[in-house]
């Protein structure tokens, strides 16, 4: 039995294809090793969404949003997210012009993303300006530096790659967000998941849409495979979501 | 000079669009060229009467936004795409390019 | 060299002032009395969209390759929200002048534009001597890069969209270029606060003035170049580059 809030997504977000074909069948087969994962992903969630509810002080908001901020804030994104631009070369951008303009919008919505963290901390009263997070190194630490040099260096792979960190990393970010949204009241927390569920979907989308109609041919299937079995190993980032699962049963 | 027109089979409610892209780059793919970006400061995405849904639905399946892509005749949400949208017939075919 | 010992505040306001100036007449002025006078035929027309989507699609890279240059914490969140927006911003109207061409029927499909002479990126355009000289502005820091392009080229950009913008014959044309003013404006008024900002030592003043000065010239060569091509005019290809003020290499 899945969780519902998965069962839902697939069935509204994840199946529905565009187009038929080998890019569209290459996705829904290699999203069955997805399942157990993003199962997981929101039993893991749940579960944090219910012990913070449950805390005695309000610290995890704070160190919520630092994290955020550092995963997704400003700075992080305006590099992190650029280096897709830069994947597709002059003579390929005929055929993957629509990689840049996706990601272009990318770039805009994380960098937002970053300052809804930023309001958390301000609303909360945790910081008077945002520049006081200059000088806090929560707010810049990057706690899994191979996850972001992934996102650097799929443009010298391949145009694709980063699809793969697309399509299975930003469900992840999905699904987080409904799972807290669907427990919690508190109207900040809300904010600040709320308001970027759509734009998180649109990334997971993109990836999607990637797939299905660009990854058509082994050579071009492969690298985002690839992506898929790094993020899937014990270390990578895929699998680390799906522990939490394991400390929720425990 | 809106183009946006009740002439068209859909139109974008803009109060639940996120003006996120995706149906222009879908649609712009498949060369009907039915979304664009209307003219005014606000930049809107707006779908005109090149569209040929229901003979179409492509976009339908990569629009992130619930209810932002209404069918004109019936004031019908198509975001979560309903099951009638998605049948295999209405599937643009995509083929591995002949190497 | 000269070094201008000017806090951020004066050096944005005469950078301003001196693009203003340059901005008062544009090779793209030269194509609106040519369309105002009948002289723009739609062919010439689809080789100025043409050049305009080639330089704006070519903008990704500048950015990318910018942004490559910023690092974590190196400055306050405004610079990233700033210039992500420009981005998009650019990404936006890139995308507009494609559509024109595709409405108007002037190719049938985005890859038969690509593939079409008029948009074509050819490294042997203006095009590419102002998208080169873009690039090497990676060189330099964000607050120096933004000096140059928000309060140089963009600065030409937005007079001449506001002018094409209100008076060219063409609606369509007319109400995209006009669409595009607000943005383009807030761009030159993000290099403001940028440079009023962060340019705080004399040796990044003189370095943002002269990329400035540079970038301008170099914008203005680019835009001469659509104009003859929409106006039938052969550019003359010993054409000299574009002459700079004294002191600046
Ligand atoms: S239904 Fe098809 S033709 Fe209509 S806007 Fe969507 S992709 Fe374009
Ligand atoms: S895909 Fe949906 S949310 Fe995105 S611009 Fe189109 S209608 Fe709006
Ligand atoms: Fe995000
Ligand atoms: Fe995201």
């Amino acid at each position: 039995m899945l969780e519902p809030i998965l069962q839902d997504f697939l069935d509204k977000w994840v199946y529905p294809t565009g187009f038929s074909g080998p890019g569209a069948e290459f996705r829904l087969k290699e999203t069955e090793r997805f399942i157990p994962v993003w199962n997981n992903v929101v039993i893991g969630a749940l579960h944090k969404a219910n012990e913070q509810l449950n805390s005695e002080n309000e610290d995890w908001k704070r160190n919520g949003a630092l994290g955020g901020y550092s995963g997704e804030g400003p700075h992080m994104s305006i590099k992190q997210m650029s280096t897709q631009l830069l994947s597709v070369s002059i003579p390929q951008q005929a055929k993957y012009i629509d990689l840049q303009r996706m990601r272009a919008r990318q770039v805009w919505d994380e960098v937002k993303h970053g300052s809804l963290h930023a309001d958390i901390l301000l609303r909360g009263g945790w910081i008077k300006k945002e520049t006081e997070l200059l000088d806090d190194p929560r707010a810049a630490n990057q706690g899994d530096p191979a996850y972001f040099g992934l996102t650097a260096m799929v443009p010298h792979i391949h145009p694709l790659s980063r699809a793969g960190q697309n399509y299975l990393e930003e469900a992840v970010a999905c699904l987080r967000l409904i799972s807290v949204l669907s427990v919690m009241e508190d109207p900040l927390v809300r904010h600040e998941n709320d308001s970027q569920l759509l734009e998180e979907m649109m990334h997971f989308i993109e990836g999607k849409y990637q797939i299905d109609a660009y990854a058509l041919t082994p050579e071009d299937q492969e690298p985002i495979k690839a992506v898929f079995d790094y993020l899937l190993r014990p270390w990578g980032r895929s699998a680390a979501h799906a522990k939490e699962a394991e400390h929720a049963k425990k | 000079m809106a183009t946006q027109s009740k002439q068209a089979p859909l139109f974008i409610d803009h109060e639940m669009c996120t003006e996120c892209r995706m149906c222009y780059v879908v649609c712009r793919e498949i060369d009907l060229n039915a979304v664009v970006i209307a003219p005014e400061a606000q930049h809107l995405y707006e779908i005109d009467e090149r569209c040929i849904y229901p003979g179409c639905t492509v976009c339908l399946m990569y629009c992130p936004a619930p209810g932002s892509i209404v069918e004109t005749s019936t004031g019908r949400s198509l975001v979560p795409p309903p099951a009638d949208v998605h049948t295999d017939e209405l599937k643009w075919p995509r083929k591995a390019p002949k190497s | 060299m000269t070094t201008i010992a000017k806090p951020g505040a004066e050096l944005a306001a005469s950078l301003v002032e001196q693009s203003r100036m340059e901005a008062l007449h544009t090779p793209m002025d030269t194509l609106l009395d040519g369309a105002l006078a009948g002289k723009v035929t739609e062919d010439g027309l689809f080789r100025v969209l043409g050049r305009l989507w080639t330089l704006k699609r070519m903008m990704y890279y500048i950015y990318g390759g910018w942004a490559m240059g910023i690092n974590v914490n190196e400055y306050p969140a405004t610079v990233d929200y700033l210039f992500s927006k420009q981005l998009y911003d650019d990404s936006t109207h890139e995308m507009q002048y494609v559509d024109e061409i595709l409405r108007r029927k002037m190719v049938r499909t985005q890859s038969r534009a690509f593939a079409h002479d008029y948009c074509k990126f050819s490294e042997t355009s203006r095009v590419a001597y102002y998208i080169f000289s873009l690039r090497a502005l990676a060189n330099y820091s964000q607050n120096i890069r933004i000096a140059a392009m928000n309060l140089g080229a963009k600065v030409i950009e937005l007079g001449w969209l506001e002018r094409l913008g209100a008076s060219y014959p063409d609606p369509h044309v007319r109400a995209i270029l006009a669409g595009q003013v607000a943005e383009t404006r807030s761009h030159v008024l993000m290099g403001k606060l940028i440079v009023e900002r962060f340019v705080t030592s004399d040796v990044d003043a003189t370095l943002a003035s002269n990329s400035c000065v540079s970038t301008r010239k170099n914008y203005l060569f680019a835009l001469e170049e659509f104009s003859n091509f929409a106006l039938g005019i052969p550019m003359p290809e010993d054409s000299e580059e574009p002459e700079l003020p004294e002191g600046i290499e």
